[in-house]
């Protein structure tokens, strides 16, 4: 015999399913093939507050926490910054004298290091991203380096 | 031979490795160098493109444009992703036109340029001749001057200097006139302020319009001092003056254009025209007061007449009113009014003053044709009937009453023989 007890466990559970349900069932929307590849690098200099921009592109960021992480702190600011997006969505940034190629996720109002890929020791001369997808290219005088977002490729 | 073999490898050896390096460098070139490099080559294009004076510079530039083409062919994906919304080929073929364009303007201004010089030189040896009929010109007024001074100063003296100044005038006129006939074929329009100002300037330094001016200043002069003269003779001047008027009408707005910057060119072609008026108006004057004055020294009274068209009103008005009045009957009064008034029209009128009223645009050949038909109504209207016209109608009207009285009398006889027959 089924008491009033467990008839309300029942109910109870019937409507927590049907919440879960709801909630399976709401707004959800994906787009795919998204191709971010940026055409062309960017290349800008560091106002004295660090920050560097890309009007045609609509991006800006600031640039100094990665110069201590590069160079140190106290370090001056590089007098270029040379930036290009991959792809994939990811932000490839470097600078002369850098020794590493910097790979950042886009997050909401900020760029998240995800990789750093060493290309020199002593330090790149005259560095130029190119876009060919898949890969970032980068090229510093006759030296050609292939990246991804999870580093060097070859 | 073995050293040039070795040499030869060596220089080989040599090629391949320049030609590798730059392969190696070619294939690591920067997309963004590759841009710059595109932005500073195209505006270098079209830098020169302002600044090229020939066509053999735009020819150059043209070469220019189909190495450049050629160049950032293997690139013209990734330019014309960053040129986006242009292209590679929409950038180049822009130049292209543009170098097309520029070397049109340049034939065309080269065409021009040519013509212009021409003229210049026209001008300059024109101008030579003017000087020179300009120093006749200043010696006759002098003596016209003189004469008018003196009492012994007479009609037929004027006429003569006139002549003379004439001569001067319809001189200027005809240079005027083709220098400015032949400046008709440059396209002012298309001349810069500065090319306008060149011409302007070179016009006014060889006085063109001071010689202008001195046509129509010797005329009012004349004209306000010499009313001696006869009809033939202001007609003439009249003349003179309707060819003047359309020169002067056919380059005004030439002069305009080309003074249009100039305030006080402007000012001085305002007041050439202000004198072109008042000798118009002088002249118009002399000559029909003169006209009207000769038709009533020939006792011809016309109506009052001030310009062509009421003059030409007048003679018709004339001549209509004589013929209606010999067609109520001819008479020697009216026989002798016709010859007096064609004796002066075929006497003074045609023989002297025609050319000139025709040249002066007052009458036409056919206005002095429609004239010539009437008066020859006129001639046969205005004869009086004469006596042996009157004898022979009585003659005819007797010899038609017999013939009627003949027929009659032939047409009774037959009918009487044929009664007596039936008796």
């Amino acid at each position: 015999m089924v008491s009033m007890k467990h008839l309300r466990l029942l109910g109870n559970i019937s409507a927590a399913m049907l919440l879960v349900f709801a909630v399976a069932c709401g707004p959800s929307l994906t787009l795919t093939d998204v191709d971010y590849a940026q055409p062309m690098e960017s290349v800008a200099s560091p106002d004295q507050n660090g920050n560097v921009q890309d009007i045609r592109l609509g991006i800006s960021f600031n640039v100094t926490d990665l110069n201590v992480k590069e160079r140190g702190e106290g370090a001056s600011l590089p007098e270029e910054v040379r930036f290009i997006r991959s792809r994939d969505g990811y932000y490839f940034v470097t600078a002369p004298g850098f020794n590493n190629v910097y790979v950042f996720e886009v997050e909401e109002r900020a760029l998240d290091l995800k990789k750093v890929i060493r290309v020199s020791g002593a330090g790149l001369a005259n560095p130029a991203f190119n876009q060919r997808s898949p890969y970032i290219q980068l090229v510093d005088g006759d030296v050609e380096y292939r990246l991804t977002k999870d580093g060097l490729a070859n | 031979m073995e050293k040039l073999t070795i040499k030869t490898v060596l220089a080989t050896l040599l090629l391949l490795a320049v030609g590798f390096s730059g392969q190696v460098q070619a294939q690591f070139q920067s997309d963004f160098q590759i841009k710059q490099n595109f932005d500073r080559d195209h505006a270098e294009v079209l830098q020169e493109l302002k600044t090229v004076r020939t066509t053999d510079e735009v020819d150059e530039l043209m070469e220019k444009l189909d190495e450049m083409d050629s160049r950032y062919r293997d690139n013209a994906s990734m330019l014309n992703r960053v040129l986006y919304p242009e292209t590679l080929e929409m950038r180049v073929t822009n130049l292209r036109e543009l170098a097309q364009a520029t070397s049109s303007h340049i034939s065309r201004l080269g065409e021009q340029g040519d013509t212009i010089v021409v003229l210049e030189e026209r001008i300059t040896e024109l101008t030579a001749d003017a000087d020179r009929y300009q120093q006749r010109a200043d010696s006759l007024n002098n003596q016209l001057a003189a004469m008018r001074r003196s009492r012994d100063a007479n009609a037929a003296q004027a006429r003569r200097l006139r002549q003379e100044l004439e001569k001067r005038d319809e001189f200027i006129i005809k240079m005027v006139d083709s220098i400015f006939v032949a400046y008709e074929n440059v396209d002012l329009q298309s001349l810069s302020p500065g090319e306008r100002r060149g011409l302007a300037l070179e016009i006014d330094a060889q006085n063109v319009l001071g010689y202008i001016e001195s046509v129509v200043d010797n005329n009012i002069s004349f004209l306000n001092t010499h009313t001696e003269l006869s009809t033939q003779d202001f007609l003439k001047l009249y003349s003179v003056q309707v060819e003047f008027n359309r020169m002067w009408e056919n380059m005004g707005y030439d002069l305009a254009q080309i003074y249009v910057a100039e305030t006080r060119r402007g000012d001085r072609i305002g007041s050439i025209v202000e004198k072109v008026d008042e000798w118009q108006m002088l002249v118009d004057d002399a000559a029909w007061t003169t006209l009207s004055d000769a038709f009533a020294q020939n006792n011809i009274e016309l109506a009052p007449f001030r310009n062509s068209l009421e003059f030409y009103t007048s003679l018709n008005t004339y001549v209509d009113e004589a013929i209606a009045r010999a067609e109520e009957g001819g008479s020697d009064e009216e026989v002798e009014r016709y010859q007096n008034f064609a004796d002066f029209w075929f006497g003074s009128v045609k023989p002297r003053w025609q050319e000139y009223l025709v040249e002066a645009n007052l009458m036409t050949y056919e206005n002095f044709n429609t004239i010539d038909e009437k008066l020859a109504d006129w001639k046969l209207q205005a004869q009086p009937t004469s006596y042996t016209m009157m004898i022979l109608l009585g003659l005819a009207i007797v010899l038609i009453i017999i013939l009627l009285v003949l027929w009659l009398m032939a047409r009774g006889t037959p009918a009487t023989e044929s009664r007596g027959r039936t008796r």
